[in-house]
């Protein structure tokens, strides 16, 4: 089958959205597909996003491609009669981050007007699909709350899960994420103020702001435990992802209102490492239980900080929430198999 | 409850009865919480005379650039009516900005005459009204102006406004098909604004029929004819006095009279302009009110809501908003009838004076209920919200339209219709509908 | 883009990314399918990549209409070639855009769109000598040329001949790889090989037919199928000299470098085009008139004298070298 994958990027911008396109576009072919991926650049300036949906949509596809997945929005909104929809978050600005200071859209009749029409355009471009499936339950439910659309959940694996190693549990918290400000690494970092062991926090991951890096290592000053936060901002190679998670403690995800469980989580599962979230941390609690997968705790540092010693405190349960984790992965069906049988179906 | 910024586009002065008209729906949009900004639009000396009392500030709309207005303003609603030092300073605006057109008039040759005379002359006229009407419209040798009734029938030029709105609104059904046909954008019919000032009511001088003509004495509003009907009748010609209240030529003063000496009816009263408390006090001696109108030039009159608010039996022809009134509040002439219809009338009235009067409470009672502010504002908000949340598509549409503008593709270019429809498949019409499904939720 | 399809430009393209990665430089490359049936589509293509918006990046490589219209500041082409139906190809009557009112309507909006993108642009560069003189001529632009250099000049060292003409390239009429066959029966000893892809079965099973008929198979090598680089360097690296006798190309042609690189000397013929520019009958290799009998007496020449075909050859390799035409020269001027 000619398959295209079909992807909004940021030039340059690395990240969760990317690997999943990357990865899926080894694996169709693995499974025998010719695939093409195709990214189209993106912005979110407010006045373009109407007039670069249109441009999109004006894209020939048909003749080119037997079946299009899309994967980034707004890419969603191409044309093609055989369009599976596998969307990872909606531009949420619109949506769910609307009247939040996370939305840079204004709450008056311009940006009401503006939210009203891009929802409009994506229910068109979501209904028309011939398969519409989101990456989490999170984002299936904003399917059917914002577009009144029904969406299956379809869980993004990682390439190879079996490369990741399990060592002894040291004394590490990892976050490997990008670092932005809605994945709150901060609190982390404060965190680490209140914290009674010798608990210690490794942030990594590139930014696109690299003024709330340089807030984070002011904030890790400022509190007094620079010497036990290390903060790597740059790209991370896969070799050292896993060299770092294989003998970390556990991992930390506390991105507010993320909308799957994100890949930091399940690539922590892989190495049988579990993670501590935050209550208001969104799809990542379709993986991770309280005390079973992970730690879930109130979006605060002195409860971070109290999950954080509790897990160093005690390895046996980082060990028993780490195993638990990766058993997690079998049961939810976050395989290769599971996800192209149901892109192709 | 939404707040709408609206710029409201219109003539600002005393003179103008549709500033009347836009003052006192602006004054009710501002009762409901709405920022209103007048941006006068007179052109020419008109834009020297002192404005009018407003709900919020007034700003000529030569001092703002489209991008200012753009930001400003949610909606920009734009009054037109057929007079060109009143109205003028709106024409260049409707390339750079969306504006609701309210349609005060069915013939706006004046106005785009009035524009032309600075911007291309007669030529530009003829090119333009063969570029709205088809090039069969206009004759080489066939002369641009041609009888008012005529050229309302053939090309009124209310099309080549209406393109150019985002949307529109008549004040009565005769015309309000025009627009849907041309109009870009939703069309509303709503009935004129008229808050009735307080009037004297009719007095009570037996034997005697005053009746008053109100307004510009132009050749439409068929005073020659209400002369004759007199003239024609021996009960009448003693009984009735005709007044014309409003602005006259000499000349038409001279042929009025003329025709009063030959049919031995009483000498015509001219007034000249009046501003409204004279014009209010002048009805003090009036029986009778004469809204005869052939060819009818206007979308809604504004003299029939005077006329029929007065309390006085109101003569109409029985075509165009004229018709529009509800059987048995006027006395109706047929169109080319006029004369003999209207002097049955007036010889009926003088034996029938409590019928006459009834009807005459009747019309004022519905008149007033129908054409208050209120009722046009609820009519008018849900436009102007659906224009508001329209704007989005627009301005993408405008934005890519511009691109392909750059490529020096003329206006009608196919391409440009294969990108609206890229934006039409992108379903803006089940967008109004999620909208109204999802209600507060939204906010 | 085309999708599924791979050819020069995509190889280009490729190898462009990889080079800027090798320099330091952060890049990345991004494509959209480009289609370009019915004309009218043409401007639809152009509307796309004009209101597609960048950001986060420093500087835009351009290299195929309508891409290149995508607005940024900074902002250099590489042009390949233009919409070339719109221009050259027009005027000889090779153009899907139909000779009437819309038509020229489209071609103006393509000119037009052009000469935005084109004056929008901080430096233009063009591959090829032809396709600067095509800028300057239709548009009035004026261009650098920067011509793409061999991908993997590491693969193509030279070495011992083992006495054959190689004749390299994609296989169809327009390479004229029929005339080498047919000229061999006027240099008798002198074998050939043809080792590159056919564009189509019929343009194989013609050169074999012809090669019977000549009777000639028996000096004759045909690998008619696309070589892995390894097995065509090769081939290049032991051969005596290189055939390529391309129909009015644009440039030297990847065959023509890939020779000169290994050392090997070049036979072309004087309708070549761009080929000419770097082979030159006597210094760098053989040049003589299309046609079979003198294409046999110049192959029976480069076999008689092997010394001075390879001197041929090496001078060959000066003159790439002096051409400089490597990737860290090409990157260097496209980040200038």
């Amino acid at each position: 089958m000619r398959i295209g994958i079909v992807s909004t990027a940021v030039p340059l911008a690395r990240g969760g959205a990317r690997l999943i396109v990357d990865w899926l576009e080894d694996k169709l072919r693995e499974y025998g597909h010719a695939v093409e991926v195709v990214y189209i650049p993106c912005t979110e300036e407010l006045p373009e996003i109407l007039p670069q949906m249109a441009a999109f949509r004006m894209i020939r596809l048909d003749h080119y491609f037997d079946r299009i997945i899309t994967t980034r929005p707004p890419a969603h909104v191409v044309q093609h009669p055989c369009k599976v929809v596998w969307l990872l978050h909606h531009v949420r600005m619109f949506y769910d981050l609307w009247g939040t200071t996370y939305s840079p859209v204004p709450d008056n009749e311009a940006g009401r007007a503006l939210r009203t029409a891009i929802m409009a355009a994506d229910r068109t471009a979501l209904g028309e699909a011939h398969r519409l499936f989101a990456n989490s339950h999170v984002v299936a439910n904003r399917i059917r709350r914002f577009n009144d659309l029904e969406s299956e959940v379809l869980y993004p694996p990682i390439l190879r899960a079996e490369v990741f190693r399990s060592g002894d549990y040291g004394d590490e918290i990892v976050s490997i994420c990008r670092m932005e400000r809605h994945k709150r690494q901060h609190l982390m970092v404060q965190a680490m103020a209140s914290t009674k062991t010798d608990v210690r926090l490794r942030l990594c991951g590139p930014t696109l702001d690299p003024g709330y890096v340089e807030a984070l290592r002011e904030s890790a000053r400022q509190h007094g435990v620079a010497d036990r936060v290390k903060i790597e901002s740059r790209w991370i190679s896969e070799e050292e992802k896993i060299a770092i998670l294989e003998s970390a403690l556990a991992s930390a995800y506390v991105p507010f209102d993320e909308d799957s469980y994100g890949y930091p989580t399940l690539e922590a599962a892989h190495a049988r490492r579990s993670t501590v979230t935050a209550s208001d941390s969104g799809g990542v609690s379709e993986f991770v239980t309280s005390g079973i997968t992970g730690l879930i705790v109130d979006p605060d540092p002195v409860a971070l900080a109290d999950a954080f010693d509790r897990l160093h405190a005690n390895r046996t349960l980082a060990q028993k929430l780490g195993t638990a984790a990766s058993e997690r992965v079998t049961t939810l069906g976050i395989d290769w198999t599971t996800v192209i049988g149901k892109l192709l179906s | 409850m939404k707040h709408l910024r609206i710029g409201w586009a219109t003539p600002w002065n005393e003179r103008s009865s549709i500033a009347t008209r836009a003052s006192e729906v602006a004054t009710e949009l501002a009762r409901r919480g709405h920022l209103v900004t007048v941006l006068r639009i007179e052109a020419e000396g008109a834009r020297d005379l002192p404005p009018i009392p407003a709900p919020g500030y007034v700003m000529h709309i030569d001092d703002m650039c489209d991008n200012t207005l753009r930001r400003e303003f949610d909606v920009i609603v734009g009054q037109i009516g057929n007079y060109y030092d009143f109205h003028g300073a709106l024409i260049p605006r409707f390339d750079g900005l969306d504006i609701v057109g309210i349609f005060h008039d069915v013939l706006l040759a004046g106005l785009l005459t009035g524009w032309a005379r600075h911007h291309g002359g007669e030529v530009e006229l003829r090119r333009i009204v063969r570029q709205t009407y088809g090039a069969g419209s206009l004759a080489d040798d066939e002369p641009l102006w041609i009888d008012s009734g005529s050229l309302a029938q053939r090309r009124p030029m209310l099309e080549w406004f209406s393109k150019r709105t985002v949307a529109a609104v008549a004040h009565a059904e005769h015309y309000a098909e025009r627009l849907r046909r041309t109009c870009p954008g939703p069309v509303a019919v709503l009935p004129l604004s008229f808050v009735a000032p307080h009037l004297p009511p009719p007095p009570a001088t037996p034997g005697v029929e005053n009746i008053a003509v109100i307004g510009h004495a132009n050749a439409n509003k068929c005073i020659d004819k209400l002369i004759m009907a007199i003239g024609a009748s021996p009960i009448l010609r003693d009984r009735c006095r005709l007044s014309v209240i409003g602005q006259f030529e000499e000349e038409e003063r001279c042929r009025l009279s003329d025709i009063a000496t030959i049919v031995r009816a009483h000498p015509l009263v001219f007034t000249g302009w009046v501003d409204d408390d004279k014009l209010y006090d002048s009805l003090r001696n009036i029986h009778v009110m004469s809204c005869l109108r052939n060819p009818v030039l206007e979308g809604a009159s504004g003299s029939l809501m005077l006329a029929l608010a007065s309390g006085r039996p109101t003569l109409v022809t029985d075509h165009g908003c004229y018709a529009e009134v509800p059987p048995g509040m006027v006395l109706p002439c047929r169109p080319g009838h006029e004369a003999l219809d209207a002097m049955r009338y007036l010889e009926w009235l003088s034996g029938a004076r409590q019928e006459a009067a009834a009807m005459a409470a009747r019309a004022q009672e519905w008149v007033i209920r129908r054409h208050s502010p209120a009722a046009y504002v609820d009519g008018l908000l849900p436009l102007l919200e659906r224009v508001v949340e329209e704007r989005p598509w627009r301005e993408a549409r405008r934005s890519i339209r511009s691109t392909l503008m750059t490529f020096g593709l003329q206006d009608s270019d196919p391409a440009l219709q294969r990108a609206d429809a890229a934006f039409d498949s992108l379903g803006k019409i089940r967008a109004r509908e999620r909208c109204d499904a999802m209600g507060g939720q939204s906010r | 883009m085309v999708p599924f399809v791979h050819g020069g430009a995509e190889e280009l393209y490729i190898h462009l990314i990889r080079n800027l990665r090798q320099a330091g430089v952060d890049a990345e490359g991004m494509r959209i399918p480009f289609t370009w049936e019915p004309a009218e589509r043409l401007i639809d293509e152009m509307l796309i990549a004009r209101r597609l918006r960048l950001y986060n990046v420093d500087r835009v490589i351009a290299l195929k209409f309508p891409l290149y219209m995508v607005p940024w500041p900074d902002k250099v082409l590489w042009l390949l070639h233009q919409y070339r139906q719109a221009y050259d190809l027009l005027d000889v009557k090779q153009s899907n855009i139909p000779d009437d009112d819309r038509g020229r309507e489209i071609i103006s909006a393509i000119r037009k769109a052009d000469n935005t993108a084109f004056s929008e642009s901080r430096h233009i560069y063009t591959n090829a000598p032809i396709t600067a003189k095509r800028l300057w001529d239709y548009n009035g632009v004026q261009s650098g040329i920067l011509r793409p250099p061999l991908n993997d000049p590491e693969l193509f060292l030279g070495g011992q001949s083992s006495g054959y003409v190689l004749a390299t390239g994609r296989v169809n009429s327009a390479k004229r790889q029929f005339m080498l066959i047919q000229a061999l029966r006027h240099a008798p000893g002198v074998r050939l090989v043809v080792a590159g892809p056919p564009d189509s079965a019929s343009d194989a099973d013609y050169l074999r037919q012809l090669a019977i008929q000549e009777g000639v198979e028996d000096r004759v090598t045909f690998e008619l199928r696309l070589l892995s680089r390894q097995e065509l360097a090769q081939r290049v690296n032991e051969a005596l000299a290189v055939a390529y006798l391309p129909f009015d190309e644009d440039s030297f042609g990847y065959c023509t470098m890939e020779a000169f690189c290994a050392a090997k000397p070049v036979l072309t013929v004087s309708d070549s085009g761009g080929v000419l520019d770097i082979v030159r009958d006597g210094q760098t290799g053989v040049v003589v008139a299309p046609d079979p009998e003198d294409l046999g007496s110049a192959l029976r020449q480069l076999a008689a004298r092997p010394a001075h075909s390879a001197a041929l050859g090496r001078a060959g390799r000066e003159a790439l070298e002096s051409a400089r035409l490597t990737w860290p020269t090409t990157v260097e001027k496209l980040l200038s």
